[in-house]
């Protein structure tokens, strides 16, 4: 055995248990967060030190209720203790319970110890005074289970040396077989797959018989047996999993009854209390919409504060390159390069951190579950959840965190659907793009009633995007068909304190996967548009840079027009502009010409870009929103004579802002969150096809 | 003969204890919820529309869908 390498220790137990913070005090800041293989579930790793010097590995396993699955967590957990890999290594468990319910989390235990891993148990305490603290005979409960018990306290640290020490033996005794009968399975059937696979654990032999359909790592030869077996024998797996669920509990009630005193309370509990008004039908039901509009709030307004020194941060290093650096195209490849997509990933953090921190509070107090209970009659019209609330309101602040968030959801196809339909919830990068558009549909002063025409006009898009997104998730309900269980049933946890270190632990998680896997995708988009807006065929370019001096050298005010004058050009005659100009076959049906094709394709980096496009497009120097519009508005197609920005065109453009998925980083988060590129592009090519279609419509009602 | 009740049909704050659990794939959540047979069940709230009830089963609080309570079936003291 290598003695400089120790075992792993794999985390174990159920939900609410207080694994997290166990996780957290073993291991520290130093965490590496990534997938579990082909699925996008967390898989936590970091290390502990040892009182004999060395460290072990520690795995964070999803919470789990037991070895029969009903959730995509759960079959990852099973996957893992089932697989050879893990078989072989037998990494030390600690089993993670609470002592308010110590009965139920035996389940998983006993199950365990079944598979002959190296068990230790760690029961917490729960912290609230509100539950019934149960009593509890440490030393019968390890006498009878035969295996280690300790009281720790995840928070505090409090117990966790002892299992280290307890750790820092080479080969700790296993425990007994639990029970040595299976339930269920004919032990003809049992014993042939036991042979001819040649495992020597029954109740590894039974579970593989159970869930051999979702472990992907079972040799073809004993699925083939398996399968043979059943059908001859007459198994039934749903039979035989409650089988050896109950036979379980008939023999853990008996030790809970030895080992546990409840204390009964005459009060009413404290969450009892509490949630006669949070779970009150239309109480409830309020307080939850108001606390979406603060978490909207939280990200739309707090975030902006972080979010505008970043910016300045980055224009002003900006500045500096180019004011110590020549002229150049590496100056430029820099600046509008390199540090404006840096700039357009950093610029996510604040949002990213704020959203997850609320996430964690409701997560942690319990509430989250409440939300979800009181919402589901509504959410499940629509193939998606309470969390998925979360998502959406989210969305109206920005979809990139509102996208992350919903991993909180563990049912893969709720999950799928909120991200699918986030994307059309009005985020506030379309309100600069909306505004300038909408003051070129409506004068100011216009009003409808006591409203203002313009502020209705905004509503109005916004409440567009929102009805799509019930609407696309509807149907996407009906069109996308999984094989997952729906259902609700779930725990209310009491309610308690947040554990502060574990939400910014997992908020700064969350930023760095953002940032190394997201921000990847972000650069690369980022600089490929950079190439795109600086370079053009041939000499083009040049040429019309020596066209424009030639023409305005003399005539301009003063050297910034001149240069907003060549800049246009430059554009015009870049490879993005060649491209806004070979689209317009294809955007004319719906009423935009080329250099809304222009801003279209750079306005892909995100929605707001449009504005700068068109204002460097149509000559306007600074952030001069009337002149643009004033341009905007007298800019008159050669063609036909007619304003370019009329009603329809003005509208249709306003619709394809809605729908159009025209942002690199949500479609990166997208990939990063799906783990897939198909869905990825699945959603791109929908979103644009709604877009598309929708503007049209708009185009040819109003023209 | 006496009619199978189930918990979805239980009045608010009726206690009623749980006799067995209806096999279907959702049975084994349900134990491992804790909805064991003998354990005492009371519904406690309901959420707005027709779904979803809340309920005390032992010390736990669930939250159950309509069907899924379905699935439990109870024995009240009326039926001893």
């Amino acid at each position: 055995m290598n003695m400089l390498h120790s075992k792993k220790l794999y985390l174990v137990g159920n939900p609410n248990s207080g694994k997290t913070s166990v996780f957290n005090s073993l291991t520290g800041l130093y965490q590496k967060v990534g997938n579990f293989a082909g699925v996008t579930v967390d898989k936590k790793t970091g290390h502990t030190a040892l009182p004999n010097g060395k460290t072990m590995e520690v795995v964070d396993l999803p919470g789990t209720y037991s070895l029969h699955p009903t959730s995509a967590e759960e079959f990852i957990v099973l996957q893992t203790l089932l697989h050879p890999d893990t078989l072989a290594d037998k990494p030390n468990l600690l089993y993670i319970a609470d002592s308010a319910n110590l009965e139920r989390h035996l389940l998983f235990l006993t199950q365990l110890i079944c598979l002959q891993y190296p068990v230790i148990l760690g029961i917490t305490m729960t912290d609230l005074s509100d539950q019934d603290v149960p009593t509890i005979d440490y030393e019968q409960l390890s006498k009878t289970l035969q295996i280690p018990v300790f009281v720790i306290n995840g928070r505090t640290g409090e117990g966790l040396n002892d299992v280290k020490q307890y750790l820092t033996q080479q080969n700790p005794p296993l425990a007994p077989l639990f029970m040595t009968h299976v339930a269920g399975i004919e032990s003809r059937m049992l014993n042939t797959v036991m042979e001819q696979s040649g495992r020597s654990n029954y109740y590894e032999t039974a579970l593989v018989i159970e869930h051999f359909e979702h472990l992907p790592f079972l040799s073809e030869k004993e699925t083939t047996l398996v399968k043979q077996l059943s059908n001859q024998f007459g198994f039934q797996s749903l039979h035989a999993q409650i089988a050896d669920t109950m036979q379980r509990f008939d023999r853990i009630m008996p030790i809970i009854q030895k080992t546990v005193k409840p204390e009964q309370k005459e009060t009413k509990h404290f969450t009892h209390k509490i949630d006669q008004w949070l779970t009150n039908p239309i109480g409830g039901l309020i307080f939850f919409v108001l606390v979406l509009f603060g978490i909207f709030q939280a990200i739309f307004s707090f975030a902006s504060y972080p979010m505008d020194w970043i910016e300045q941060f980055f224009s002003e290093t900006s500045r500096l390159v180019e004011l110590y650096l020549p002229d150049s195209m590496l100056t430029s490849l820099l600046t509008d390069g390199l540090l404006a997509g840096l700039s357009g990933i950093v610029i996510f953090v604040p949002q990213i951190a704020i959203l997850f921190l609320l996430i964690g509070i409701l997560e942690e107090t319990g509430y989250m579950a409440r939300a979800v209970y009181l919402s589901d009659s509504l959410m499940r019209r629509f193939g998606m959840n309470g969390r998925s609330l979360v998502s959406l309101f989210s969305g109206m602040a920005c979809a990139v965190p509102a996208i992350m968030a919903a991993r909180t959801i563990s049912n893969p196809k709720e999950r799928l659907l909120t991200i699918m339909v986030t994307p059309l919830i009005s985020c506030s990068a379309r309100i600069p793009v909306f505004t300038i558009l909408i003051a070129l549909l409506i004068p100011a002063h216009y009003s409808i009633g006591f409203f203002n025409a313009q502020g209705l006009m905004m509503l109005a898009l916004y409440l567009t995007g929102i009805l799509a997104a019930l609407v696309i998730a509807a149907i996407l309900k009906k069109v996308i068909h999984t094989n997952d269980l729906s259902f609700l049933a779930m725990e209310l946890p009491p309610y308690r304190m947040p554990h502060w270190k574990n939400l910014f632990i997992n908020a700064a998680q969350k930023v760095k996967v953002f940032v190394t896997e997201a921000g990847k995708i972000i650069l690369i988009i980022s600089l490929l548009l950079w190439v795109l807006a600086n370079f053009g065929p041939g000499d083009k370019m040049q040429h019309a840079e020596n066209e424009v001096i030639r023409q305005y050298e003399t005539s301009a005010a003063d050297n910034t027009e001149l240069d907003v004058k060549i800049a246009e050009a430059r554009l015009q005659n870049s490879y993005i502009g060649h491209l806004g100009k070979w689209i317009e076959p294809v955007i004319q049906p719906i009423g935009f010409d080329w250099k809304i094709g222009i801003a279209l394709l750079t306005s892909f980096a995100a929605r707001e870009v449009f504005v700068g496009t068109m204002a460097t497009i149509y000559s306007v120097g600074g952030n001069d929103d009337t002149t643009l519009r004033q341009k905007m508005s007298r800019e008159i197609n050669p063609k036909t004579n007619l304003p370019v920005f009329n009603t329809a065109t003005t509208l249709s453009l306003l619709v394809f802002y809605i729908f159009a998925m025209q942002c690199m980083s949500t479609l990166a988060v997208v990939k990063r969150e799906t783990n897939s590129w198909k869905w990825t592009f699945v959603q791109l090519a929908y979103m644009t096809i709604l877009a598309y279609g929708a503007s049209w419509i708009v185009f040819r009602i109003f023209q | 003969m006496i009619p199978i009740q189930t918990a979805d049909s239980l009045l608010f704050n009726k206690p009623a204890l749980i006799t067995a659990i209806q096999t279907s794939p959702l049975t084994v959540k349900l134990l491992q919820l804790g909805c064991l047979p003998g354990k005492q069940i009371t519904i406690l709230r309901k959420a707005i529309g027709n779904s979803p009830i809340y309920v005390q089963v032992g010390t736990l609080y669930l939250a159950l869908r309509a069907e899924e309570a379905a699935q439990i079936i109870v024995e009240t003291e009326l039926d001893k």
